[in-house]
């Protein structure tokens, strides 16, 4: 079984340790760089590759004690869940924790189809220093789990300032930081959750009953509802395929297959038809749709770029503004019946499955998927709460509490 | 009809930082190849760039030597495009957000006159890999050295406003002038330390419209430059007057055929925000400290040098030239030599000495001390102008003082009246023909006898002195 959902096993004995991770095991996905370690992200343009060190979080888990157990199979360059086998290796106890970058909310609904936690920290919390994945702007280290504890145990031990990788706030992180520690200060206290005002109109015609009863449910238990308003919200979506192809477009520039990487066997006549012809036969068809707009954007209509930046912009200003009035904002995780991971042919029949978990990949904030009463796999009945930018020790606090209503602390016991 | 040009320039200037733009490799593109590399410049996946705070320094005083207007907010851009010197697909430059905007540089025109050209901005960029293409075996393969990959550029942007060669060759002197000045860039052209576009149009004289452009690359001198833009020039107005339209394109100049030749069609890539390196955020306090770092320009120290030394405005120009140059005047004047006449041996003997010797103000051992003793002892009378000559040959061959030297060899000029008498006498009576045509009134036979009796005395005669005696002896 385990080859069905390993592409990678570590054969390397683990020092003796007493750090705050040791005897947590953590699978790896392959767009996160571990010294030696094969990290082709499922795609041919990777082909052979071997990480030259360990991406900063890993050289922390390690230090810590974390036995790091391997890869399992991903979607190609992370983009979606297609052969996606991570939640697998949670549901059948062959791992403590996942770690998976979210770009787009992989590892939430990743989580979500397997019963489990997904969490996707605060953007800049965990250096990106040793992660590839095809959005830079979006890309954070996403992690699956069963125990909210383990999460943020790993969370904080991942987090913190490296100067090696350029984008981190120094000052949101000290105040992320100072946080985890304290997290009986949010285990009592009012609790406020906000729906957002633009979600019905956003997701059509249809009600999510599921979503509907979860948060009844929550009202009852004395939980404060509230509606906030986020003006851009039916927007997110297409900023997020904007901005996420022409990023995309520009990340997968490097995959020459020159250096590494699969390189034609066709006889080619320059070095044009070299790159044209180990690039068409490396991406599969979704890298190569999303690709192809992406450079679509770039070359041709840059102004729907310039928009979709200002798009982001203000949604990244009324998320911000929302939570003055609430502690946190709740989303269903999708707005389809899963399971989720089938094979998306075209970028829209991708961003239908992610709609709703990509606004806080857009806007940075911290988010974490918890999963419905009953694990079959459902999407619709998870629930996703977002939080507060470099508020994540708090929002995996407030999670614990709002998953004990939810759920009634069924699904721990699987 | 009569057609004027319109030329602009881009010039690539290789900032001298101990390291590259974003990682901590050395900025020595020219050591043996892909030593000086590492993941970042590589381009490998995962790696991330940080910029370098010496690079950014270095480019800021490189702005403002150019009289830049520096942007408190300036950011770097991925322009993208595909070929083997750029493996990852795209190059980090300042396409929306540059570090500086604005500027000017002053020339003087054919005429003379002073003439201000202004810059449209300068931004920063890493510079790309250097193929090395070998066509002599049997089957031609091209290298890549990561050396250069990642080394900080400025590039200058002028506005399309140069109507000449004469203009584009006087900026580009100015232009490096100033920036060598702030130390920062070596901004040469025949080593690759500065390199030069220029986007050259024409239109009918007197019109104010903006005609399609041809670019121009790979001139490697600045008379290249000028050759280039001229032999351009006159290549777009024969193909006008022949009826043939200007197409937008990229040319190469031929330094051997003296002939620009096309290359390709000019290409613009998308240029997007990079998500990675952070918005350059610069702090009033943090400018000014940098503003102060700024030495003191050609322009105010010529000034400085006419007012504070009274040398004329052609010796103060000459004298700040180059900063080294001018901060070795400015030792030997303080150690006591006098302005005009340490300006003047520096520029008549000492400038073309180091040159027969090879060597630079930097790297000799005539140091501002040693010359310095050396004027002084002429000033003194110690020694006569054509000793002066010998002891500074004499200074780079040896650690001795110019005083040393002056004992040691014998340079001692001899002032004696008595003894000076004596050899005057005798080429009196030795050279009787000069001596008639001296007292007919030919004044130019005083050269020739004052000649012969230093050259009686092996140099070391006060020829002022001489000169005394043989006027009161033909008298």
């Amino acid at each position: 079984m385990e080859s069905k959902i390993f592409t990678y096993i570590n054969t390397s004995t683990l020092p003796e340790s007493d750090g705050p991770m040791a005897g947590t095991s953590v699978i790896v996905e392959s767009g996160i760089s571990v010294a030696n370690w094969p990290i082709d992200a499922q795609s041919l343009a990777l082909e052979n590759y071997v990480a030259l060190e360990d991406a900063t979080l890993i050289q922390r888990l390690r230090n810590a004690g974390a036995n790091l157990k391997g890869r399992t199979f991903m979607a190609e360059l992370g983009l979606g869940l297609d052969r996606d086998t991570c939640g697998d290796a949670i549901n059948s106890g062959l791992s403590d924790v996942v770690l998976k970058t979210d770009t787009t909310g992989e590892a939430r609904m990743a989580a979500t189809a397997s019963g489990c936690f997904g969490f996707k920290p605060s953007y800049g919390l965990i250096s990106r220093f040793g992660l590839f994945s095809l959005i830079p702007s979006m890309e954070s280290c996403g992690i699956l789990s069963r125990s909210l504890e383990t999460i943020s145990k790993t969370i904080y031990t991942m987090a913190g300032i490296d100067e090696r990788d350029p984008s981190m706030e120094e000052s949101g992180i000290d105040q992320a930081m100072s946080q985890f520690n304290i997290p009986e200060k949010f285990q009592d206290g009012p609790l406020t959750v906000g729906l957002v005002r633009e979600l019905n109109s956003a997701m059509g015609q249809e009600r999510n009953k599921e979503f509907e009863q979860a948060v009844e449910k929550l009202g009852k238990a004395g939980v404060q509802i509230k509606e906030v308003s986020i003006k851009d919200f039916s927007l997110a979506r297409t900023s997020h395929n904007v901005i996420g192809t022409v990023e995309a477009s520009s990340s997968a520039g490097r995959f020459d297959s020159v250096r590494y990487g699969h390189r034609t066997g066709a006889l080619v006549k320059n070095w044009n038809e070299m790159y044209i012809k180990s690039r068409g036969e490396s991406f599969g068809t979704l890298v190569k749709a999303y690709l192809f707009q992406g450079g679509y954007f770039q070359y041709k209509n840059y102004n729907a770029f310039l928009d979709a930046c200002r798009i982001r912009a203000s949604l990244i200003e009324t998320v911000e503004k929302a939570f003055e009035t609430v502690d946190m904002i709740a989303l269903p995780v999708s707005d389809k019946p899963g399971p989720t991971t089938q094979k998306p042919d075209t970028v829209s029949d991708f961003y239908d499955v992610f709609s709703l978990t990509l606004l806080a990949n857009l806007t940075g904030n911290p988010a974490i998927s918890i999963p419905g009463p009953v694990n079959d796999g459902n999407t619709r009945s998870a629930l996703q709460l977002i939080g507060q930018r470099f508020d994540d020790a708090r929002l995996i606090a407030l999670a614990a509490r709002i998953s004990e209503i939810y759920t009634g602390g069924i699904h721990h016991e699987i | 009809m009569k057609y004027e040009a319109v030329i602009g320039l881009e010039i690539h200037i290789q900032l001298n930082s101990a390291t590259k733009m974003f990682c901590d490799c050395s900025n020595n593109p020219g050591d043996d190849p892909n030593t000086n590399v590492c993941p970042v410049c590589l381009w490998m996946p995962g790696a991330l760039p940080i910029l370098s705070l010496e690079v950014l320094e270095k480019a800021i005083l490189a702005c403002l030597s150019l009289n830049c207007e520096i942007q408190g907010e300036s950011a770097f851009d991925q322009k993208v495009y595909y070929y083997p010197d750029l493996p990852k697909g795209f190059q980090l430059s300042q396409a929306h957000k540059p570090l500086a905007r604005n500027g000017w540089v002053e020339i003087l025109d054919e005429q003379g006159n002073p003439k201000k050209l202004r810059l449209h901005h300068v931004h920063m960029e890493e510079d790309v890999a250097k193929l090395v293409h070998e066509i002599e075996g049997r089957v031609p393969i091209s290298l890549v050295d990561f050396n250069r990959a990642g080394t900080p550029l400025v590039e200058v942007v002028t506005e399309p406003e140069l109507k000449s060669p004469h203009d584009a060759m006087e900026f580009l002197k100015v232009l490096r002038n100033q920036v060598r000045y702030t130390g920062c860039a070596e901004c040469s052209m025949e080593s690759g330390t500065m390199r030069c576009d220029a986007n050259i149009s024409i239109r009918p004289a007197g019109s104010d419209q903006l005609n399609t452009k041809v670019e121009i690359k790979n001139m490697n001198s600045i008379h290249h430059v000028g050759d280039a833009i001229a032999y351009e020039i006159k290549r777009q107005i024969d193909a006008v007057n022949n009826k043939k339209s200007i197409v937008l394109h990229t040319r190469l100049w031929d330094p051997e055929k003296h002939v620009t030749t096309a290359m390709r069609a000019k290409f613009e890539g998308p240029c997007i925000p990079d998500p990675s390196v952070p918005l350059i955020v610069l702090t009033d306090t943090w400018l000014e400290k940098i503003k102060s770092l700024l030495p003191e320009m050609p322009g105010q120290k010529v000034k400085r040098f006419v007012q504070e030394y009274s040398l004329l405005h052609d010796e103060a120009v000459l004298m700040s030239s180059e900063r080294g140059l001018s901060e070795f005047f400015e030792s030997v004047v303080t150690l006591g030599a006098r302005a005009r006449m340490a300006a003047g041996r520096i520029a008549t003997q000492l400038l073309p000495a180091l040159k027969a010797h090879g060597q630079t103000l930097a790297n000799t051992k005539v140091t501002p001390e040693r010359f310095a003793g050396l004027i002084q002892l002429l000033e003194k009378g110690e020694i006569n102008s054509s000793s002066a000559k010998s002891v500074l040959e004499k200074l780079f061959e040896t650690d001795k003082t110019p005083g040393q030297i002056v004992e040691q060899f014998g340079f001692r000029q001899v002032s004696d009246t008595a003894e000076l008498e004596k050899i005057v006498d005798k080429i009196i009576s030795d050279n009787v023909s000069a001596v008639t045509n001296y007292k007919s009134g030919n004044k130019k036979s005083m050269g020739f006898l004052v000649g012969q009796a230093m050259k009686a005395s092996k140099g070391k005669a006060n020829p002022k002195v001489i000169q005394e005696i043989i006027k009161k002896r033909l008298a």
